[in-house]
């Protein structure tokens, strides 16, 4: 017993080290640093209770950022997840290339935020004009100069870039549904619409469960992409949460207001995320 | 135990979004290295023999080859000094980096912008208030870089902006560059040739020209930063000035809209303005001017390397009009200097010393003047250069605009409020342009942000 415990420790340590030293004292730092007035600069830190949270709620940019980020994640997730989804299912019929396919639809994942966004500004600005002065499609002119297509764009580059991964977590759950219990399906007469909703559905749920979370989450804390494509332009329209942070902290020098608005975030995900977890999981049947 | 996984993972991910602050700042120094650099201070601070390691974070990434040019020469002549150039491109980037390396590993030699950064920075800040260089530079080039009778900074170079124009496509259109120095001349010259672009006379010359300007609305330092300095030019006389203000008078408003007006009309979008809220620099200059798209935007002596990256024989070609500003001062360039380097007050004596003597060395020595001319091409406000002139004819024209006096101040737009010119005074003339604003709501949103942001800092 003795024994077991020491052992416990001297696995637990390095990595308790590591979390403590690289998460832990950063985010309790955060929480000191979200009620001063540090410029991030200066050797002076002064206290200033809660000053900063009551300014974030007056501040019509912030409030903006965040409609702006909750409706896009709202899409997004919708999106990427219904996108990954039908890809999976198309991938795993069996008919020449569903091999191949699978990996150019991964592909996007691999490249990172900022080249995606550069990519895709290029595509948006240049390509899609060029397309629509060829073709006379007046929608197609003048991408990313105004919020709507700005939403638009980002839209489009997170569903690219996001769906492929996802389609991989919903093979591997496809693959686990045991050919057995369709099979007896078929055999009662269930045809291919309700062999989809009540039987693969409820099986998928435990992917649904793990899609859904890191869409969320990883829509909510955007911020190459959405550097690197608008910038948050035009006027500050299409500014998600991690980018209108990063401005408070590293354009306007207000460190401590940055903090507290990254608090609020962090409550925000965290929040939702944990909630989406206790839904779908009551939703997860047992084989 | 999924869900468990699962939650950790996401504390984990989470947790990243708040600690955005890594480090504390630990700049104090210890009162023994204190009464050290006061004693170095009091032997004059010149170079010693010693070995010393220097470490220099600079923004300018079109200068980087010339300025690693100077170290090698400099390094040469004191090898007991090693010198190592770090540089992060681009107005905001630069700032955010040097932030966080003055956290974490701060560099002796650095860069900054107006009097914001004077103050921000200030307990960071050698005074060079000493050095040899001082005497050979115009007072009005270190106005914004000082503290009462101390000199904080050393001008990295003259920058100056107008309309840069492709003097032979509107001399083959039959206008000349010295009719075209005043507002309505410049009217004229620009509806002369856009005639005669719709009309097709240019079209066997110049058959990728197809309109007379470009105006990248989308990079808000365009249309904020460069725009909005001449309007505030007419309130304030430096950036020091616009510093001090509590409120913004703003009184050239109208002429701002003028000239928004003016470039807007010239663009292929004419008739949709809202567009070139997704143009950007690339698109104007490297897309638009130095393949002869158009024939004019409104930029700078710095677009020289990039011109040449593209056409090298173009940047002959081009002229720098002045940038008017009608009903207040017309036939005037806006020119000053843009950044300054700062020593570290907290390095070392022999640090500060040797970065000192290099910072001479670039400017002062004969071998750092023909660098700092030729490879850097940078237009300086020192009075020694003698017969080193820069070659290309925007450099030609902002020296020019300074020794015959008709520069007006050129970064005043560093004194306003941190974020203003760009987040306020850009964005909200992107509204205008796309017309989800009125001008009237431009001109009360940047009165309005500009004393409010002043009040919150």
């Amino acid at each position: 017993m003795q024994k077991s415990k020491a052992r416990f420790w001297l696995f637990l340590l390095p990595a308790l080290f590591f979390f403590c030293l690289f998460v832990l004292i950063p985010t309790l730092m955060g929480f000191f640093y979200a009620f001063t007035d540090w410029n991030g600069i200066s050797d002076s830190v002064r206290f200033i209770g809660w000053r900063n949270f009551g300014v974030i709620f007056k501040d019509p940019i912030f409030l903006h950022s965040f409609g702006f980020t909750a409706l896009f994640s709202l899409c997004a997730v919708v999106l990427v997840n219904l996108v990954g989804f039908l890809l999976a299912l198309l991938v795993t019929q069996k008919f020449p290339g569903a091999t191949a396919l699978r990996g150019i639809f991964f592909m996007p994942n691999l490249i990172g935020g900022l080249l995606l966004g550069f990519t895709w500004q290029f595509i948006f600005t240049s390509i899609f004009s060029a397309i629509g002065q060829a073709t006379g499609q007046q929608f197609l002119q003048g991408w990313l100069s105004s919020p709507e297509t700005g939403f638009g764009g980002l839209l489009i580059l997170t569903v690219w870039q996001l769906s492929g991964y996802m389609m991989i977590i919903y093979i591997a759950q496809l693959q686990q549904i045991p050919d057995s219990i369709q099979e007896a399906a078929r055999m009662d007469g269930a045809n291919s619409r309700q062999l989809l909703v009540h039987i693969t559905l409820p099986l998928m749920m435990p992917a649904f469960t793990i899609g859904l979370f890191m869409t969320i989450s990883n829509c909510f804390k955007m911020f190459d992409q959405n550097l690197a494509l608008t910038d948050g332009g035009p006027y500050r329209s299409t500014e998600m949460l991690a980018l209108n942070i990063y401005n408070s902290a590293f354009g306007e020098n207000h460190f401590g207001l940055a903090q507290a608005k990254a608090i609020i975030f962090l409550i925000v995900v965290a929040a939702i995320g944990i909630t989406q977890l206790v839904v779908t999981k009551k939703k997860e049947v047992e084989m | 135990m999924k869900s468990k996984k699962v939650l950790a993972a996401m504390l984990a991910g989470a947790v990243c979004a708040v600690s955005m602050v890594g480090c504390s700042g630990n700049g104090k120094t210890t009162t023994a290295s204190v009464a050290q650099n006061q004693a170095s201070a009091a032997s004059g601070g010149a170079a010693t023999s010693k070995n010393v390691s220097i470490r220099m974070f600079q923004f300018k990434v079109e200068a980087k080859d010339a300025f690693q040019k100077v170290i090698d020469a400099y390094q040469k002549e004191h090898p007991n000094v090693k010198i190592n150039m770090e540089t992060v491109g681009g107005g905001s980037d630069y700032n955010a980096g040097l932030k966080t390396k003055m956290q974490s590993d701060p560099p002796v030699i650095f860069n900054l912008g107006g009097p914001q950064d004077v103050q921000d920075y200030k307990s960071k800040l050698e005074d060079l208030s000493d050095q040899s260089w001082v005497s050979h530079l115009p007072t009005e080039s270190l106005t914004d870089v000082k503290d009462g009778s101390k000199v904080l900074g050393m001008p990295f170079d003259l920058e100056g902006y107008g309309f840069v124009i492709n003097r032979k496509m509107f001399e083959d259109a039959g206008v000349s560059y010295d009719s075209m120095l005043t507002f309505d001349g410049m009217k004229k010259g620009f509806d002369t040739l856009k005639q005669k672009i719709a009309s097709g006379a240019m079209k066997s010359k110049y058959p990728h020209l197809e309109a007379v300007m470009e105006y990248p609305a989308k990079e808000t330092w365009v249309v904020g930063d460069h725009d909005v300095n001449p309007i505030l030019a007419q309130d304030f006389k430096s950036a020091t000035d616009a510093f001090q203000a509590k409120e913004l008078p703003f009184k050239a408003a109208d002429t701002y809209k003028k000239i928004i007006d003016f470039q807007a009309s010239y663009t292929t979008n004419a008739n949709s303005k809202g567009t070139l809220n997704s143009v950007d620099y690339n698109k104007a200059l490297e897309g638009g001017l130095a393949i002869g798209r158009v024939a004019a935007i409104e930029q700078g002596n710095w677009i020289a390397p990039a011109v040449t990256a593209v056409d090298a024989n173009l940047l002959q070609d081009l002229d720098l009009l002045p940038y008017p500003v009608p009903g207040y001062s017309d036939g005037t360039w806006p020119v000053g200097v843009p950044e300054y380097w700062a020593v570290n007050k907290d390095a070392n004596a022999d640090q500060k010393a040797a970065a000192k003597d290099f910072l001479n060395f670039m400017y002062q020595s004969d071998e750092g003047k023909k660098i700092i001319i030729n490879d850097a091409k940078f237009a300086v406000a020192f009075d020694n250069y003698g017969d080193l002139k820069p070659g290309d004819p925007l450099n030609k024209r902002v020296m020019q605009a300074v020794q015959d006096k008709k520069a007006m101040a050129g970064w005043v737009y560093s004194g306003a409020p941190t974020t203003w010119t760009q987040k306020v005074a850009g964005a909200n003339v992107q509204k205008y342009l796309s017309g989800e604003e009125t001008w009237d709501q431009v001109v009360k949103n940047c009165k309005d942000q500009w004393k409010s942001m002043r009040a919150s800092s």
